[in-house]
């Protein structure tokens, strides 16, 4: 009974639901139907509305008939597969740089996954940083410059993308987003990183998208500067500390 | 009945907050006022699913709402009236939620929701037969034996009835009750939901109920569906109790005496101040059915 009842409620296909109907009470078919029906909407609704809730920036950018109309296909081909919600959506971005009707808006796919990511980042388990008077003070004792390690946090993660959505979903984060200085069409660089509950989004330079990607795989400060000129490294620890993104400062 | 839920029954008295002073949903929108405001709730009720990760705003505010308050825990999602075998990680992850914060109660679903890994986010309706009987039966045995408890089985609403029931949803329950030992979460709306949905008296269900097992009350609101053909009434859980309900309550109690009572809401969130008057009304209802059975008792 299950098998047909799940096909009736996610399918747009009317014939799937004629084996479960025959086991519903009601005077006649329509009756049948709209008992049904109420199954089916709480079923799509609260999915789309799921799926609103963790894309809320793209939602907001297509609008709600559009959004709707894409998580609508996406439910019926992409079910959730845990009763936890907040990990669903999972196959949205790549579902959405497939999706036809989004074809003219090449960005919408990279928004999408910077927001999953974002949500799974906040539902994560807190790792310690250091504060920022902490880490002032750490640095403030460092005795040789030469051999500092900066230690970024393990749930830092350093996005390259092609289009400019970090300023897009920061311009989201406010009632009325401003657009007319967005550039959509400009490769950004990202930092993720959670501070206080939530995942967080920091635009960077390339120079310290190099410079931080380099401090991942070896933390000594002197080996991770990069070779730009534009590149400021008291403005970059500055940053780093004030996000409160550093693990530990260490003088090996 | 297995042991430990016989000694549990017998051996353990409520904790105060919960069996005296009505609670409510805790939900995000009102984690900062609860802790600031400290409003005299009896209880909030959570859903273990928006309750199961390891970090982020729900479990901070949890960690410090459940300093000053009792729990329940309410789960959505083990899907206890499914035909297949219960997801068992996630069984395993609601188990460690429930040892963490140790709540009054746990009460879950005759419902399914899952069904070959797919998790469709809705209460479905079982068919009342002795082969789905049975498969439920083992599946609260199940949990019960897992988390070391009695569990609370709510009644649902539903929409539709089946041709293959073969038997009454109060039957169906009260042999649920007799085989597992599990208590019940007399839902009071989905009572008057689903009375009306399937045009049967809620008075005469609730006579039919096995009462001696309710263990919690739920009260929430329905919408009406006036576009359908017969009407139907939706359990919403986005609107206040409706006077029928509230109506429907106070007869419950009359039947079974005091018991403990949530204010259900699951969206179209109001100031929390609503929500505690709908507490208040409960409590009111409450103390006014002990008045009178005191009365009667002279």
């Amino acid at each position: 009974m299950q098998q047909p009842f799940k096909q009736a409620l996610l399918s747009t296909h009317p014939d799937t639901e004629q084996a479960l109907l025959n086991d519903i009470r009601g005077a006649d078919v329509t009756e049948r139907q709209q008992r049904l029906n109420v199954y089916r909407n709480n079923v799509i609704v609260s999915l789309m509305e799921a799926l609103g809730d963790i894309f809320p920036v793209c939602k907001q950018v297509v609008g709600e008939a559009f959004f709707n109309a894409m998580a609508r296909q996406y439910i019926e081909r992409h079910p959730p597969t845990s009763p936890v919600l907040s990990g669903y959506g999972d196959q949205f971005s790549e579902f959405v740089r497939d999706f036809f009707p989004a074809q003219s808006l090449p960005y919408l796919p990279y928004l999408c996954d910077l927001e999953y990511r974002l949500l799974q980042l906040t539902h994560t388990a807190e790792v310690p940083t250091l504060s920022l008077s902490c880490a002032q003070q750490r640095l403030s004792q460092v005795q040789n410059p030469e051999a500092l390690a900066l230690h970024l946090s393990p749930q830092c993660k350093l996005l390259r993308v092609p289009f400019a959505v970090g300023s897009l979903y920061l311009a989201h984060q406010t009632d009325t987003p401003n657009l007319s200085q967005l550039n959509i069409a400009q490769t950004e660089y990202l930092l993720l990183a959670k501070a206080s509950l939530y995942g967080r989004m920091y635009l960077i330079s390339a120079a310290e998208f190099d410079f931080l990607k380099a401090l991942q795989d070896e933390p000594n400060l002197s080996q991770a500067l990069p070779d730009h000129e534009a590149f400021d490294l008291g403005q970059t620890l500055a940053k780093l500390m004030t996000w409160q993104v550093l693990h530990a400062i260490e003088e090996s | 009945m297995n042991t430990y839920l016989k000694q549990q029954t017998e051996g353990s008295s409520l904790p105060s907050g919960f069996a005296q002073r009505t609670g409510i949903s805790l939900k995000p929108s009102y984690y900062e006022q609860i802790l600031q405001e400290r409003p005299e709730v009896g209880f909030f009720e959570i859903h273990a699913e928006n309750y199961l990760s390891p970090g982020g705003p729900a479990h901070y505010y949890l960690e410090r709402i459940r300093e000053h308050y009792e729990l329940t825990v309410h789960g959505v999602g083990l899907s206890l009236g499914g035909e297949e075998p219960l997801n068992l990680e996630h069984l395993e992850r609601v188990a460690q939620l429930v040892e963490r914060v140790q709540p009054a109660v746990f009460s879950e679903h005759l419902a399914w929701s899952t069904h070959q890994q797919n998790f469709l986010n809705d209460l479905l309706p079982v068919p009342y037969t002795e082969v789905r009987l049975a498969v439920l039966c083992e599946h609260v045995d199940q949990v019960q034996s897992h988390l070391q408890r009695q569990i609370l089985i709510e009644n649902p609403s539903t929409y539709f009835e089946f041709n293959s029931s073969a038997m009454s949803e109060t039957d169906f329950i009260s042999e649920l009750v007799k085989r597992t030992g599990c208590g019940l979460l007399l839902d009071v709306n989905n009572v008057e939901v689903s009375c009306f949905n399937h045009q049967r008296s809620a008075a005469e269900y609730l006579r039919q109920f096995p009462m001696q097992a309710v263990r919690q009350i739920h009260l929430a609101g329905y919408t009406l569906d006036e576009g359908a053909q017969p009407r139907l009434k939706i359990d919403s859980h986005d609107q206040a109790v409706a006077h029928e309900v509230w109506q429907l309550y106070q007869h419950a109690l009359e039947l079974i005496g005091d018991c403990p009572t949530l204010i259900e809401r699951d969206g179209n969130f109001p100031e929390l101040s609503t929500l505690l008057q709908e507490a208040a009304q409960a409590n009111q209802i409450r103390h006014l059915v002990k008045e009178i059975d005191h009365a009667a008792a002279i």
